[in-house]
């Protein structure tokens, strides 16, 4: 039976090699998962055994100025069923019946959706409210799953909608306040470590560690409702009354720089928000800050102001305007083409005079005159604090292309690009007494904890009171006496100044219409607003003092009541109707 | 059994020692088992305050999402579209087309003073009024008081 031993050694030899064999490949796969794939299998077996759940901050609240809600967070359910997930089908119809009234929804809906072939789960809907969500969690249904979720709830409806913004999915800020103030409003997601058992219950007496969330902050910006509405009512009125393709209005308070409320069109409803249309992507931007235009006849008030400032000129000097000017290789009118003869530096401003401001800018020099536009702020952001903000553009005796003929158009608001928000800081400048306010529109963030105030911050001291006084006083004149008329409210002492620009294009301008703009601020005894109006492209009439003028009386003229700022005059305010 | 509890009982009295061993041991069983029970009592009882603990976190956190649910509803009621609408609607007002400013002379700095009422009555009468013992043991302590005063 054993057979020859020289045959038996080589079948023990074999069976030794064998077990051998077998011996380290069993000992090679041990190595190969105990060493070599260790750090895999322990984070599967930690995975198992351990649970970290995510525990959602609560987003902060943005406030207006005056503590109304502007955007605030609720946490809802979406809710989702698993198809083929129920174990009959008399389970599934029950399941749907149960949650057709909580999901306000027909069954056969639920039923349609719990019986689709696949794997992938189906969000039946989304938004659930908080109290039938956690209803819906509580039966728990085969086959059906509810996600907390948070969602942007707008109490005032698109109120400010492209400076506020708006949030995606993960509630996470992608546009205006909403993402610039991101990490104040999110608060700091809080963590949930627990060990659970095969069912994914917690242990009990395990493990378990909860670090809290830290909801966001507060943020209550410089922004006054009524203001808000206001502004944007008007310039929806205006854009439909003169068919223009958009505009922009933004109320300043001088003293501070605190915007007060900032409108601009074409723009998009934050409550009717559908992030898959691409088309509207060109909406989500504030135009107030990331538009360049050119402003026209508004920047004469920077352009004499530093005349007034360096003493080249006073209110009652006096040159020729023979309609037209040839200087430098080209010619300079006048806006209606007409001669306003001699006339004193504020007649200038009163006639929107193309040809004075060009002498007033050849009499103040290169130097001077772009030293001034940049002390004014333009050539560079404001630092409102929001982001896309564009510098503007401003081409200076350094730069390339520039030739003398640009100080002269630049002198009346030609071939220089400004945004609105750096058109309304300047003339702000020369309404608070001559110091140039960083504009901002966050006045305070509070969290639970701390609370950061934003307190108004000074650039610098760009013209001297006593220029101001006089910018003032001549500026009231445009309004009272000159082309801002129409911005005249009766029983208020209003400056100001219109600004109708034409609108660039590759190698000249465009034929297709005018930017009609106005920028004024009252009263000038104790200024209180500075307003700018900003229309594009109107249909019916070019002219700045026949579109944007009157929008800027309507605005001022409800401002002052909401202000309860008293007339000049009493008996003259008796008259206004 | 009879006979063996006799057989040990009978070994124990004739060994010395066994009969504290015998005794020792109940004793620690049932501290052992007393200090299992107190253990599981504890456990229990921590373990019920864990999961209570839990029950009120998350009630807690359902009146807190409740809370801010109300609020919402609360500044969609104060919103400046709904009063609006409000006052057209249902109260049948419209907005001010004319302003008119009257003049009003301030008023002095006397005038706009209120009106100083004299007490209603004189220390006097308050000196006059019958007192208890607890009158006279006050007017000890005035007096005190005065006295203190004036040193």
């Amino acid at each position: 039976m054993l057979g020859p031993p020289e045959k038996r050694s080589w079948r023990l030899a074999a069976l030794a090699l064998v077990l051998c064999g077998s011996t380290i490949a069993l000992i090679l796969r041990l190595a190969q998962l105990q060493i070599a794939q260790y750090e895999e299998y322990r984070q599967q077996a930690q995975d198992e055994h351990w649970s970290r759940q995510s525990i959602l901050a609560h987003r902060g609240r943005i406030k207006d100025a005056t503590g109304y809600t502007l955007a605030s967070t609720i946490t809802v359910y979406d809710v989702f069923v698993h198809p083929n997930a129920s174990p009959s089908p008399k389970s599934a119809t029950n399941t749907a019946r149960t949650l057709a009234p909580l999901l306000d929804m027909p069954a056969e809906e639920i039923l349609g959706a719990l019986s689709k072939p696949g794997e992938e789960a189906i969000l039946v809907k989304a938004g659930v409210c908080y109290d039938s969500g956690k209803k819906i969690a509580e039966l728990r249904l085969p086959g059906v799953q509810c996600v907390e979720a948070s969602k942007r709830l707008y109490p005032e409806g698109n109120l400010g909608a492209p400076l506020l913004g708006f949030v995606g999915k993960d509630n996470w800020g992608l546009t205006g306040i909403e993402a610039d103030f991101n990490q104040e409003l999110a608060g700091v997601a809080g963590t949930l470590v627990f060990e659970q058992d095969s069912t994914g219950m917690p242990i009990p007496l395990g493990f378990r560690q909860m670090t809290p969330p830290k909801d966001g902050a507060d943020l209550v910006l410089t922004i006054q409702r009524y203001i808000q509405t206001l502004v944007e009512r008007e310039l929806d009125k205006a854009i439909k009354k003169h068919k223009a393709s958009g505009g922009t209005i933004i109320v300043m308070e001088p003293k501070t720089g605190a915007i007060l409320g900032m409108a601009s069109q074409p723009t998009f409803d934050l409550t009717k928000l559908d992030l898959r249309d691409s088309a509207d992507m060109e909406l989500y931007r504030n135009r107030a800050i990331t538009d360049m235009y050119e402003p026209g006849s508004i920047f004469k008030i920077v352009t004499i102001s530093a005349a007034l400032e360096e003493k080249k000129v006073n209110p009652k000097t006096t040159y020729q305007c023979g309609g037209r000017v040839y200087k430098y290789g080209a010619t300079i009118s006048t806006w209606n083409y007409a001669a306003h003869g001699q006339e004193t530096i504020t007649d200038l401003l009163k006639n929107s005079c193309n040809v004075g401001a060009a002498w007033v800018a050849d009499l103040l020099g290169k130097e001077k005159l772009y030293e001034y536009i940049k002390r004014f702020g333009f050539g560079q952001p404001t630092s409102i604090g929001l982001e896309g903000e564009s510098g503007g553009k401003v081409r200076t005796p350094t730069d390339e292309g520039w030739t003398p003929i640009d100080l002269l158009t630049n002198a009346f608001g030609q071939g220089i690009s400004v945004t609105p928000m750096q058109m309304i800081t300047a003339v702000s400048a020369v309404a608070n007494g001559g110091l140039l306010m960083r504009p901002y529109v966050v006045k305070e963030a509070i969290s639970p904890k701390e609370r950061h105030v934003f307190e108004p911050v000074v650039v610098r001291r760009v013209i001297s009171a006593e220029t101001s006084r006089t910018m003032t006083d001549m500026l009231r004149q445009v309004v009272e006496e000159g082309g801002g008329k129409p911005a005249e409210v009766p029983g208020y002492h209003l400056a100001g100044k219109t600004g109708t620009a034409d609108i660039p294009q590759a190698g000249g301008y465009t034929s297709k219409g005018t930017i009609a703009g106005f920028c004024g601020y009252g009263p000038v005894e104790d200024p209180r607003f500075a307003i700018l109006v900003k229309i594009d492209q109107p249909k019916d009439t070019p002219w700045a003092g026949e579109v944007a003028a009157p929008i800027f009386k309507s605005i001022a003229q409800q401002l002052l009541t909401y202000m309860k700022i008293p007339p000049a005059s009493a008996a003259v305010a008796q008259q206004r109707n | 059994m009879g006979l063996n509890r006799f057989a040990v009982g009978d070994r124990a009295r004739r060994l010395p020692g066994r009969s504290g061993l015998t005794a020792l041991l109940p004793t620690t069983v049932a501290l052992v088992s007393l200090a299992s029970l107190l253990l599981l009592v504890q456990t229990s009882r921590v373990t019920s305050a864990g999961y209570d603990i839990e029950r009120l976190q998350e009630i807690r956190e359902e009146w807190k999402q409740k809370n801010y649910q109300l609020e919402y509803e609360i500044d969609a009621l104060k919103a400046l579209p709904r009063i609006e609408q409000e006052a057209v609607t249902r109260l049948n007002m419209t907005s001010a087309t004319q302003y008119v400013y009257l003049k009003v002379d301030m008023p002095s700095q006397a005038k706009s003073m209120p009106e100083i009422h004299p007490p209603t009555y004189v220390e006097s009468e308050l000196e006059n009024k019958p007192a208890g013992w607890w009158g006279k043991l006050l007017r000890f302590f005035t007096l005190w008081k005065d006295i203190a005063k004036s040193t």
